[in-house]
């Protein structure tokens, strides 16, 4: 650890300006860097997992969604292909789980809730997972994790050029481009996807096969990224991400066939300027975000037509400055500024929530033990409430040679979404915000022998356990059809995660395994009178198991990629008398590299829900069943 | 050695991946025991993408059996089951966002086919053997040619038309409003199928009952929510109206417009109705002119559904608790208002049917 630190801090002079990278902290412990972003700086004690470049590149088509479902043992909770998909993270809900573009908040303020099925992941070099509570670190609604989307720049000379078509089942047909050109001074990163799915797939209902209607999507998005070095120590990042979006909106198989369709567009820009010594760094970031949303379901009964726009802005200015006080001490502060409008039929009027957060992280490293420890507070600012502090403790350092521990405790909090408030009807602007503690405790083994490096596999076990008071629950209003969200549960979550990895390189002929197991059990903990039966009951779609394993080999040129999810039954019922059955999920994938000079050309070949298992994510969703992805990658590298 | 590690692990991941894999076979189905003395629950079912489902209570045993259409057809009925009328031996159950009402044996619950191509139906009535009316949210009701099952015919109504009376030669439709309001009774002669008087109350028309005089009572809920005080509310209502001229005999208006009343029942000997309000079951006698200010069974749940058992003359009540639960049936004695039992039904029960 020692040496490590000197290192560093003799290397830093000439390190180069990377953006909010990710690293993987699930079976290590938090690098001491000084261009390290708050996630991975002051996480101490808290597990941030980052998606292996090995499967990521081998999906340039999928949807973040997608990615994180087949990738992880996070249950995301889709209403099927190309529909709407939401992450839950140890047994919490989406709006307590914050989704972050280049270290800002990508969450729209309405509800509160990202959209997974809408971000490509090809748009994102570095993709991250960051487990349990951190709003000490970021504020609001993160009770369950967040997920970080980077893309870090290089400052060296490089020109790639690549391009990638896809055509599968369902007449889903993507098409994307990338282009990167780099030198000392500048790096620019610039994509694009387009994709139409007409998800017309045939599924099975009581004897019959019916074919899923309404369900087309259609897509495109844009990102680019400019990170200028202004000078020796200077750099300005900036970042522009467009996505359009029309779909489709299925019915259900219980009901009439859908009619309705959804417009997204958003648009995300931010830009930081950056100023970094030897023991020092400050920044300075604003990000403009427009979310833009509107819903459309008309037929031939005028009364119950619905068209409705929803339009939310977020202007969000950030500073943070990070110092080291000898190579053992550091700390980091920061203040932030985040402005939401809300322009949305159902508010009646225009909304407008301003708050603001101050927060301070010191870390100390214990060199004669190896441990680092670290303390975390933030306070936010909200109009309207008092928001709780956000304290937060993490240690973590090596006990044996091979293993690692790590522990957590954390007090965070979500504010109410805009819709929790002022939504007419049913809106209350009385709630407080949902608070909960957090614990969590790791070990970390890791056995491979030094010598080595052919070989390598760790495993990382950590119990969690959170209690959120002030749980937001929509309920009627004493039996009236008016729901009004109030804060009237408690949800204990509690569990354990079990992650394997295991690697085996001999330079033309590589194996990589990834395996995770999630137990997460979230109760309601409040009886709301007596014959209330959701008392110390699973949440609904909340899988008490998850499981995830993935396998990818490579001979020579060749490789082949096999992914097997199983997720556990989800209650649909608060009482938990209902419930949709476990399944398990198979993806195959393969395919081969062709390398000519400075072109690579990949064929890749994915069979997705290979053992054409029959399931629903939601109840009377249908999914689909085996389908096909031939897919093509062209890249020029120089 | 190192190596052989590696095999043994690959091979336990391996051994996972199978046992995850493989699927389990189905359970037994139950028997459904299927007697004379039974009430029917309407249960709506949750709201976004679940299905309904039909309970019976049986009136000697006192158990309860859920899900029968399903566990008899082996289908669900499908999302929002709205009400369900037995004529004629048979059973018509309406699902509302399916557009269609289930028809079955009500005795056996077999299935015998659907109403097809209706626009989000509400209630079902019988008129002859060989027809029905459908209220649909579409303003219109549908003629039902009972022979084929097909629709004849779109009476055009008021908005929203919901529940429905048959009194001789007349439909009372109770135009509630849909997702907006109404303030009419769409009066339908059966004999030609078209709208003869169009009647004039207060917002929300919700329930209709005939007493023993052969009047007719329509509570209306006025506009509002409970629990949600708006500007534009307005009081509710309950009124006498002569089924002949349409006059109206008694306007009792409700002391405030904060308080919407709803659902209206009569008991066996059509003297004494029933209303729920936000803490409980209200009586009301036919021969008063003033309302009554304490519920008649108090509670602290305003009833998602109501009903008369004529046949041991009790008071049936339903708690849809959060509407992603099993929902309560309360019984109560309608002598003294005294709760009799309960039962654990199916998800958002909002109704009964008394055969």
């Amino acid at each position: 650890m020692r040496n490590l630190l000197f290192i560093i801090l003799i290397v830093l002079g000439k390190l180069v300006f990377c953006q909010e990278i990710i690293t993987d902290s699930v079976f290590q412990l938090s690098e001491v860097n000084i261009n390290a972003s708050r996630i991975n700086d002051f996480s101490v004690g808290l597990n941030v997992e980052r998606i292996d470049s090995i499967f990521l590149t081998n999906s340039s088509s999928s949807s973040l969604g997608n990615i994180l479902s087949s990738l992880t043992s996070l249950f995301i909770k889709t209403y099927g292909q190309g529909s709407l998909a939401s992450i839950s993270l140890r047994g919490t809900s989406a709006v307590q789980t914050g989704v972050f573009w280049n270290g800002f908040r990508i969450n729209p303020p309405n509800t509160g809730m990202s959209d997974l099925s809408l971000i490509p992941s090809s748009f994102f070099s570095n993709i991250g997972i960051q487990y349990g509570g951190a709003s000490s670190l970021y504020g609001s609604g993160l009770i369950g994790g967040s997920v970080h989307l980077n893309n870090p720049a290089v400052f060296e000379k490089k020109v790639s050029f690549g391009i990638n078509s896809s055509y599968g089942s369902f007449d889903n047909i993507s098409f994307g481009g990338d282009v990167l050109l780099s030198n000392e001074k500048w790096f620019s990163s610039t994509a694009f996807f387009i994709n139409n799915s007409e998800n017309d797939f045939p599924y099975k209902y009581v004897n019959e096969t019916k074919t899923q209607t309404n369900a087309v999507l259609k897509q495109y998005s844009f990102i680019q990224n400019v990170n200028r070095k202004i000078s020796k120590d200077q750099t300005i990042k900036a970042g522009i991400w467009y996505q359009f979006s029309n779909r489709e909106i299925p019915g259900t198989i219980t009901s009439k066939p859908g009619n309705a369709y959804q417009i997204d567009k958003s648009l995300r820009t931010s830009v930081k300027w950056e100023k970094v010594r030897s023991d020092q760094k400050l920044n300075i970031g604003v990000a403009f975000f427009n979310d833009y949303l509107h819903y459309s379901d008309i037929d031939e009964i005028p009364e119950t037509d619905i068209d409705s726009e929803f339009n939310t802005k977020s202007l969000i200015v950030e500073t943070e400055w990070k110092k080291y006080f000898g190579k053992d001490f550091k700390i980091n502060t920061g203040l932030n500024f985040t402005t939401e409008i809300a322009d949305i039929d159902a508010y009646h009027e225009i909304k407008k929530q301003k708050q603001g957060g101050v927060f301070l992280s010191v870390s100390k490293i214990f060199t004669k033990i190896k441990w680092n420890l670290n303390i975390n507070i933030r306070q936010e600012f909200i109009e309207g409430y008092n928001v709780p502090l956000s304290p937060s403790i993490g240690f973590e350092g090596k006990i044996l040679n091979f293993i690692s521990g790590k522990i957590n405790i954390s007090q965070n909090f979500r504010a109410p979404t805009l819709n929790d408030r002022f939504w007419q009807p049913g809106g209350n602007e009385n709630l407080k915000p949902e608070k909960s503690w957090n614990e969590e405790v790791s070990l970390i083994f890791k056995f491979h022998d030094k010598k080595s490096i052919k070989h390598k596999t760790e495993m990382a076990f950590t119990i969690y356990n959170s209690m959120v008071n002030n749980w937001i629950l929509w309920k009627p209003i004493a039996g009236s059809a008016l729901w009004t969200p109030q804060n009237i549960q408690i949800v204990w979550s509690r569990g354990f995660e079990v992650k394997g990895k295991s690697k085996i390189d001999f330079n033309r002929f590589k194996i990589n395994f990834l395996g995770t197991y999630t137990f997460s059990k979230s109760t309601f903990q409040e009886q709301i009178n007596g014959t209330d039966n959701s008392f110390e009951k699973q949440l609904i779609y909340t899988p008490v198991h998850n499981f995830s394993s993935n396998l990818s080999i490579i001979i020579k040129s060749w490789f082949l990629l096999y992914n097997q999810n199983y997720t556990g039954k989800r209650f649909v019922s608060s009482d938990n008398e209902n419930f949709l059955p476990g399944f398990s999920v198979g993806q195959v994938s393969f395919g081969k590299t062709f390398n000519l000079n400075n072109n690579t050309i990949k064929i890749n070949f994915k069979i997705n829900n290979a053992w054409n298992t029959e399931y629903q994510i939601i109840q009377y969703r249908p999914m689909s069943g085996r389908s096909f992805l031939l897919n093509i990658n062209y890249k020029f590298k120089k | 050695m190192k190596s052989f590690k590696f095999i043994k692990l690959y091979a336990f991941a391996g051994i996972l991946l199978f046992t995850f894999s493989c699927k389990k076979p189905n359970e037994d189905v139950p028997v459904i025991e299927l007697q004379d003395n039974r009430v029917f629950v309407i249960n709506e079912g949750p709201f976004q993408s679940g299905t309904g489902s039909l309970s019976i209570i049986n009136r000697d045993s006192l158990t309860v059996q859920n899900n029968v259409f399903e566990k008899i057809n082996n289908r669900p009925l499908g999302n929002l089951v709205q009400s369900m009328e037995v004529f004629e031996d048979k059973a018509y159950i309406v699902v509302n966002n399916a557009n269609r009402v289930e028809i079955a044996d009500a005795e056996s619950l077999l299935s015998l086919g659907t109403i097809e191509n209706l626009n989000m139906p509400r209630y079902f009535l019988g008129i002859s053997t060989e027809k029905a009316y459908v209220s649909c949210m579409d303003n219109t009701v549908a003629v039902v040619n009972l022979n084929n099952n097909t629709i004849t015919k779109n009476i055009a109504c008021g908005t929203g038309p919901e529940r429905m009376l048959l009194v001789e030669n007349k439909t009372f439709v109770l135009n509630l409003g849909a997702y907006s309001v109404d303030s009419t009774i769409s009066v339908i002669n059966t004999g030609v199928d078209t709208v003869s008087a169009t009647i004039v109350l207060a917002a929300k028309p919700n329930g209709i009952c005939n007493d023993k005089n052969g009047n007719l009572w329509i509570i209306c809920s006025g506009n509002g929510w409970n629990g949600w005080p708006q500007a534009s509310d307005s009081k509710g209502h309950l009124f006498c109206i002569n089924p002949n001229d349409y006059s109206i005999i008694k306007d009792i208006e409700f002391p405030t417009n904060t308080e919407h009343p709803e659902k209206l029942v009569i008991n066996k000997s059509k003297d004494v109705l029933f209303y729920v309000m936000t803490d409980g079951i209200y009586e009301f006698e036919i021969s008063s002119t003033e309302l009554n200010t304490n519920p008649f069974i108090a509670c602290n749940t305003m009833f998602y559904g109501l009903g008369f058992d004529d046949k041991i003359e009790y008071i049936y009540g339903t708690d849809a608790k959060d509407f992603v639960q099993n929902g309560w049936v309360y019984r109560y004695n309608s002598i003294d208002g005294a709760l009799v039992d309960s039962f654990n039904i199916g998800i958002a029960p909002n109704g009964f049917c008394f055969n």
